[in-house]
């Protein structure tokens, strides 16, 4: 199973759409994507093939977990392994998604200097699990 | 002659025969003496003498009979009657006794004997009444400056003393009295009092009977006051403070009892609810007794809904002290209450988004990935970021309130221990103590102390205390932490030495956004939620929080929550430090109690 590179990043916020580039690319050094919708991201996500889905669950139009039911359905990307960030902690909801095979949940705000070591700490506790 | 003499004395015999014939016959019947007569008659017809003498004997013996006759009937008679009378008597005095207040008193009008309603109109059992002068009910007799302050205002009915007189004068004393219960309530009684003398005429004993008229001395604008009650939408109840029996309740207490007016007779408050706890009452009217408070309420949940139940002692129709409580449905209350923190949950979501970005900038900026900052900015940079950890920490905090008021929060109750949960805290927080150069130290406490807890949540109760404490606490003092027991419950207290919380800030520092100055002047950095947020976790554990300030001294926060009964007795851990001060302070009264109506 090779090392995380590619994220696809889906936020409907334009500044936090930024301020995660910024992390990811210049504090994480991973390889970047970034959508202002579902529905973009459906274009994008089957020609960029990321390693991981970084999804905001609360979006216009189609939700986050909306966003990872058709993902899931596209054969390329069926296994992606994929992390949702929220402002809305509600326990029941965020056990659901676990639930459901999401690999982690990241809280809003994020610590922008943390958010990388949180994505790998996850991405590496699957990789032990497989 | 010898023959006729003879015959004479076999007359008179017969005649004596006869007449003890006719006297048994006529004790037998009294019938038959005519004929008993007129058969002698026959028999002394020879001898005309002998025969009168015969008849007069006869007669003689006829009276004797008659004599015997009478004084047996007059006996059976005055037996009868006497019968009569006794049975008469008695059935008097049990109607005597039955409608009322009867009472006999010796001529120094001490009591001799005092009837069942006595002792329910005056409170006093006969075993406390007998011995006693009959003066212990009468308002003059004791100073009370309720009553009146100058004895010249009491009217002369009211005048133990004037009463004696006027009785040992011989007369029968007799209108209306105001007189004294035992609990010191009043009571309205029409009084009719009988001397009663020896053969010499010597003044004996008094036999005292009353009427109460209590009620009917409630004045027309009572039952107007009555009826107006009547129409209020809160329910309203009045009970005796001792023995909580219902005196009065209006008809909307009465609808949702269920309730006619007539069946509050003989029922006490418990009977309204079946949640209804007399300790847990008790508990919660203790401010009222001992007259630290004139008013409790408490916010309970009722059959039909939120209530909340405010209660104060209430001076009755008859001057005796009652609970008057009034009972109101806040059910639209709690509605807009929690439109409002919707409303307020919404916004702080809302402003989470843009809080990312804000925070996210700042933080980038700060940890130099783009660049090295002049000094001067930096220190701009942190200004800002600081202030939006502290918008942060208040946007949570709504949202954890909004959570806890909605119910949504889930809250498990498992067997929790104090003492453990104070070791946490303690390592919890040391590093936020560290940061303003405050230490905390544990006073000694009990190896075990279980309540029914959540833990995390009272967690977050510690550490808002604590970091309350440290923030106050001047540079390089300490903060003690311990548990101790109190009565049925565990305190759990943080103590600083700081300036303490001033006087006007004692009454809403549980309430929303009351951030307030020190009692030096000075605020610290917080949400103002802090201890709303503290006050619900431990009303949700049944429990209290408040505090004890003396001001640059010491100031301590505490809450109580109930002892789980495997608890051990903590009596035996001794404490170094003085205890934390009693149960002068301000007192939650929002805790799940039961209802008192």
């Amino acid at each position: 199973m090779s090392d995380l590179k590619k994220i696809l990043h889906v936020d409907d916020d334009e500044d936090i759409r930024t301020i995660a580039q910024m992390s990811l690319e210049m504090v994480g050094g991973f390889d970047l994507e970034q959508c202002a919708s579902g529905r973009e991201a459906l274009v994008v996500a089957p020609s960029f093939l990321p390693d991981l889905l970084l999804l905001d669950v609360m979006m216009p139009e189609m939700t986050g977990e909306q966003l990872w039911n058709k993902l899931m359905q596209m054969p390329a990307l069926a296994n992606t392994p994929t992390i949702f960030m929220t402002a809305k902690v509600e326990h029941s909801f965020l056990t659901h998604l676990l639930h459901d095979g999401a690999l982690a949940i990241v809280e809003k705000p994020f610590d922008p200097m943390e958010l990388s070591q949180e994505i790998l700490t996850a991405w590496n506790a699957r990789r032990h699990a497989a | 002659m010898k023959l006729s003499k003879y015959t004479a004395i076999v007359t008179g015999a017969a005649s004596l025969g006869a007449a003890y014939l006719i006297s048994t016959a006529m004790a037998e019947d009294g019938l038959g003496l005519g004929a008993a007569v007129s058969g002698v008659m026959n028999v002394g017809g020879a001898t005309p003498w002998l025969a009168l003498a015969a008849l007069s004997l006869c007669f003689f013996a006829g009276w004797i009979a008659a004599f015997k006759i009478l004084k047996q009937r007059y006996r059976s008679s005055v037996k009868s009657l006497q019968n009569h009378f006794h049975n008469e008597i008695r059935l008097l005095d049990t109607a005597i006794d039955q409608h009322s207040i009867l009472s006999v008193t010796d001529r120094h009008g001490s009591f001799i004997k005092v009837n069942k309603n006595f002792e329910t109109a005056f409170g006093y059992t006969s075993k406390e009444a007998i011995g006693k002068s009959a003066s212990i009910l009468y308002l003059a007799e004791q100073s009370d400056p309720a009553v009146s302050n100058d004895p010249g205002d009491i009217h002369p009915a009211t005048r133990f003393t004037d009463v004696l007189d006027s009785v040992r004068d011989g007369q029968v004393w007799s209108g209306e009295q105001t007189l004294r219960r035992k609990n010191g309530g009043i009571i309205h009684v029409m009084s009719t009092i009988l001397p009663h003398y020896d053969n010499r005429g010597n003044h004996i004993q008094s036999v005292c009977l009353r009427t109460d008229i209590t009620q009917k001395r409630m004045t027309e604008s009572q039952r107007q006051l009555t009826r107006m009650l009547d129409e209020l939408q809160d329910e309203v109840f009045l009970f005796d403070v001792e023995t909580l029996k219902i005196s009065y309740m209006n008809k909307s207490a009465l609808a949702r009892c269920e309730w006619a007016a007539e069946d509050v007779l003989g029922r006490t408050i418990a009977d309204t609810s079946v949640d209804f706890s007399v300790p847990l009452f008790r508990a919660h009217v203790a401010p009222l007794m001992d007259g630290s408070r004139d008013v409790v309420s408490i916010e309970t949940q009722h059959e039909k809904g939120p209530v909340e139940v405010n209660t104060r002692i209430y001076s009755g129709p008859n001057g005796s002290p009652v609970f008057l409580s009034v009972l109101r449905d806040t059910s639209e209350r709690k509605k807009l209450q929690s439109v409002k923190m919707n409303t307020m949950a919404m916004v702080s979501h809302e402003l989470r988004t843009p809080l990312t970005s804000i925070k996210g900038a700042l933080r980038l900026l700060q940890s130099g990935v783009t660049g090295e900052l002049k000094p001067e900015i930096k220190s701009m940079i942190d200004i800002a970021s600081r202030n939006s950890d502290r918008l942060l920490h208040m946007v949570n905090d709504i949202l954890v309130l909004e959570k806890m008021n909605a119910d949504k929060d889930e809250f498990n109750l498992e067997e929790t221990d104090l003492a453990a949960l104070i070791q946490e805290a303690l390592s919890v927080n040391k590093g936020y103590g560290d940061e303003l150069g405050v230490s905390f130290a544990q006073d000694p406490v009990p190896v075990r102390s279980l309540v029914s807890g959540n833990g995390i949540r009272l967690m977050q109760v510690m550490t808002n205390l604590m970091s309350n404490a440290a923030k106050y606490s001047p540079k390089g003092g300490t903060v003690h932490v311990g548990v101790r027991r109190h009565g049925q419950f565990l305190r759990v207290y943080v103590t600083d030495n700081g300036p303490g919380v001033p006087e006007d800030a004692r009454a809403t520092i549980f309430d929303s956004f009351t951030q307030f100055s020190a009692a030096d002047g000075t605020t610290r950095s917080g949400t103002g939620l802090g201890l709303q947020i503290c006050k619900k976790i431990v009303a949700r554990h049944n429990g209290r929080i408040s505090f004890v300030s003396e001001p640059g001294v010491e100031t301590t926060f505490y809450f109580d929550l109930p002892r789980l009964a495997r608890s051990p007795d903590l009596t035996v851990v001794k404490s170094d430090r003085a205890p934390v001060p009693g149960d002068t302070e301000t007192l939650d009264e929002n805790t799940n109690m039961a209802s008192s109506g």
